[in-house]
């Protein structure tokens, strides 16, 4: 990369100034608490889901079933199975 | 992972293992590749040190939550500066109240008769360039750091300030030309 004089500028005013620190202690923390949020969605959002589906009077745990493909109802079948060749 | 791996890691393979793993020591490195250079530029641009460290810290949060859409299509130095002057200017512009920053503020200047060089610009002696910088429009100065010092494209320019490629090339055009107006008001003698 080539060295200009608003590169040159840019270096020494980076020198001058000091970043403090509690910024990045402030962002650690920031990091770690949007980790664990993402983590406990990911862990318990699934069965939040699951709860609603109960409630309105599905199967619980079909999310999941149907996710795996446990029930699907054409896991076994291919859309032209049925069809008879001439 | 060891800190002197960490350390030879690229940027790209350093994002793509804290995606994978959400180890923060990972977002720690990319933090201390760039702090100095985003900081530096939030106290340039806003002139505030108080307000460059609450911008600093928004701007790492957004980059943090928006790791994932780094297409890596472009370096991730420019991706970093471009939400770092896109964050300050619309700061800027809330502060003003006018919105007015980048618009047609620079087609009064009247009409440039000759392109001023990059040469010219880029042999002016540093304190003198500071100067010259500090004394500038804040939306001028922008678009000479984006272009000179972190090597933005005209399209990269284009999308942060959210306008066409060649008004992009006008705005330069004009920004350096008050540049050189500025220096010799200031230094008559060159």
């Amino acid at each position: 990369m080539d060295e200009n004089n608003f590169k040159r500028l840019s270096k020494i005013e980076e020198g001058r100034c000091d970043v403090p620190t509690k910024i990045e202690h402030n962002l650690q923390h920031s990091v770690n608490f949007f980790g664990l949020v993402g983590n406990l969605i990911e862990v318990f959002l699934p069965s939040v889901f699951d709860v609603f589906v109960a409630m309105n009077g599905g199967e619980k745990g079909s999310t999941e079933n149907t996710k795996a493909g446990k029930y699907s109802p054409d896991r076994n079948s291919t859309p032209f199975q049925n069809r008879k060749t001439p | 992972m060891e800190l002197t791996t960490q350390k030879e890691l690229t940027d790209t393979e350093v994002i793509q293992l804290f995606l994978k793993t959400r180890d923060s020591s990972f977002f720690s490195v990319l933090y201390s590749r760039y702090a100095r250079k985003v900081f530096s530029k939030c106290v340039s641009l806003l002139e505030d040190q108080a307000q460059a460290e609450d911008a600093m810290q928004d701007i790492f949060t957004k980059i943090f939550l928006n790791l994932s859409k780094f297409s890596g299509q472009s370096k991730f130095s420019t991706w970093i500066y471009s939400i770092t002057y896109n964050y300050c200017i619309d700061l800027i512009r809330k502060k003003k109240k006018s919105g007015v920053l980048f618009s047609d503020e620079m087609e009064s200047v009247g009409e440039v008769v000759d392109e001023v060089s990059d040469e010219e610009l880029l042999t002016m002696e540093v304190e003198r360039l500071k100067v010259v910088l500090d004394k500038m429009p804040l939306g001028d100065k922008s678009i000479l750091l984006m272009k000179y010092n972190d090597d933005m494209s005209i399209l990269e320019i284009a999308a942060v300030l959210d306008k066409s490629e060649s008004a992009i090339k006008m705005k330069i055009m004009r920004a350096k030309e008050k540049a050189r107006m500025i220096y010799k008001e200031l230094y008559p003698e060159k």
